[in-house]
């Protein structure tokens, strides 16, 4: 998974895991499962991959399945590299 | 000895504004003006700024953060809180400290208090600066008032509701009020925010300018915006650093997170004497 790293990293920093991080994988769950993970922290998120891609994502690019796990997270991130 | 802390409310036009001043044990340098961040990024950047203004303290300096109107304790309503009004809050800070013999002479802002700060200073409604130091700069209005929209809209993303960050828009231009993480945003106050624009170059009247911006790793590149700034600042004269901080974006996180090496390298920012154009 491409964007696998670039996710962890975000996602770390979102959600202050710190050294923590390294335990997430792709299958990790997150929203709906990690209570910590609000809209706050997709707000967070979102943020940082647009600081990231340098761009402004659309809200219509998103959707509630591109949180369900950190994989997700990554497809999101790779879709959106991609102009998809 | 310790920092004196002084806390309690000035006049501004405005109305009455909540302040917290630090005071140097022994003061050597000028009164440093923080500026703050917008909404719940302020909320989570208190702890932040509590711990530069009790280091910059004990390196002779006093600070002021005063909560702008309708915002944190000072009186007003957020949801009748205007930029226009913020900027004159900054303006009567600085004769509130000239007057009580702590004139401002460097200011900190924080994220959107940035652009709120150099309107002021473009205006001439500050004085002129010997040090600026800026901390993860917003001068984009228009995206960051999408991306402080879409609070609302991602806690819509759990529910049945989906609206949009452009309906959001399309209601505060029809001047609507809309309430967003508990903050209630007028159309007055969202078009200000939305008008804010990257400006082509840093007034000289920021003094030297010390730019920090937060990263999540060693090697982040500054974005093309901000070099773009810096270069054309720099082409005009002006002395700006542009450094970077590795860790947690503590304005953003879920709990309360301070970065210590951001405080640090901030006091060194004041303390060192930059020609400032």
């Amino acid at each position: 998974m491409k964007y696998l790293e670039t996710a962890t990293s975000i996602l770390g920093s979102a959600l202050s895991l710190g050294s923590r991080a390294g335990s997430l994988s792709a299958e990790t769950q997150l929203m709906g499962s990690l209570p910590e993970f609000d809209s706050m922290t997709v707000v967070s998120v979102l943020t940082m991959i647009e600081e990231e891609l340098g761009t402004t994502i659309a809200d219509e690019d998103v959707s509630a399945e591109d949180f369900a796990t950190v994989g997700a997270v990554a497809n999101l991130i790779e879709r959106l590299r991609l102009g998809k | 000895m310790s920092p004196v802390l002084e806390a309690g409310y000035l006049r501004s036009a405005d109305g009455m504004l909540f302040y917290v001043k630090r005071r140097a044990p022994e003061p050597a340098h000028g009164c440093v003006l923080v500026i703050p961040p917008f909404a719940e990024e302020m909320n989570k950047s208190r702890r932040m700024i509590a711990l530069v203004a009790r280091s910059l303290a004990n390196r002779g300096f006093t600070t002021i953060l005063p909560d702008l109107v309708g915002t944190g304790d000072s009186l007003g309503d957020f949801a009748t809180a205007t930029g226009e009004s913020w900027e004159e809050n900054l303006a009567d800070v600085c004769d509130w400290c000239e007057a009580s013999g702590h004139r401002v002479s460097a200011i900190l802002a924080i994220r959107l208090g940035a652009a709120i700060a150099l309107r002021a200073v473009d205006k001439g409604r500050m004085p002129s600066l010997k040090t600026t130091v800026l901390w993860q700069p917003v001068f984009d209005g228009r995206r960051y008032l999408t991306q402080f929209l879409r609070l609302r809209v991602a806690a819509g993303l759990t529910g049945e509701s989906k609206e949009s960050t452009n309906d959001l828009h399309a209601r505060l231009a029809k001047g609507e009020t809309i309430e967003v993480a508990g903050y209630e945003v007028s159309s007055r106050l969202a078009a200000y925010v939305q008008a804010l624009t990257v400006p082509a170059t840093l007034p000289q009247r920021l003094g030297a300018v010390t730019w920090f911006d937060v990263v999540r790793q060693d090697g982040a590149v500054q974005p093309l915006w901000a070099s773009a700034l810096c270069e054309a600042a720099r082409a005009d004269g002006r002395c700006v650093h542009y450094e970077s901080v590795v860790g947690e974006q503590y304005w953003n996180t879920v709990a309360i997170s301070t970065l210590p090496e951001l405080i640090d390298r901030t006091v060194e920012a004041f303390l060192e004497d930059r020609p400032g154009a």
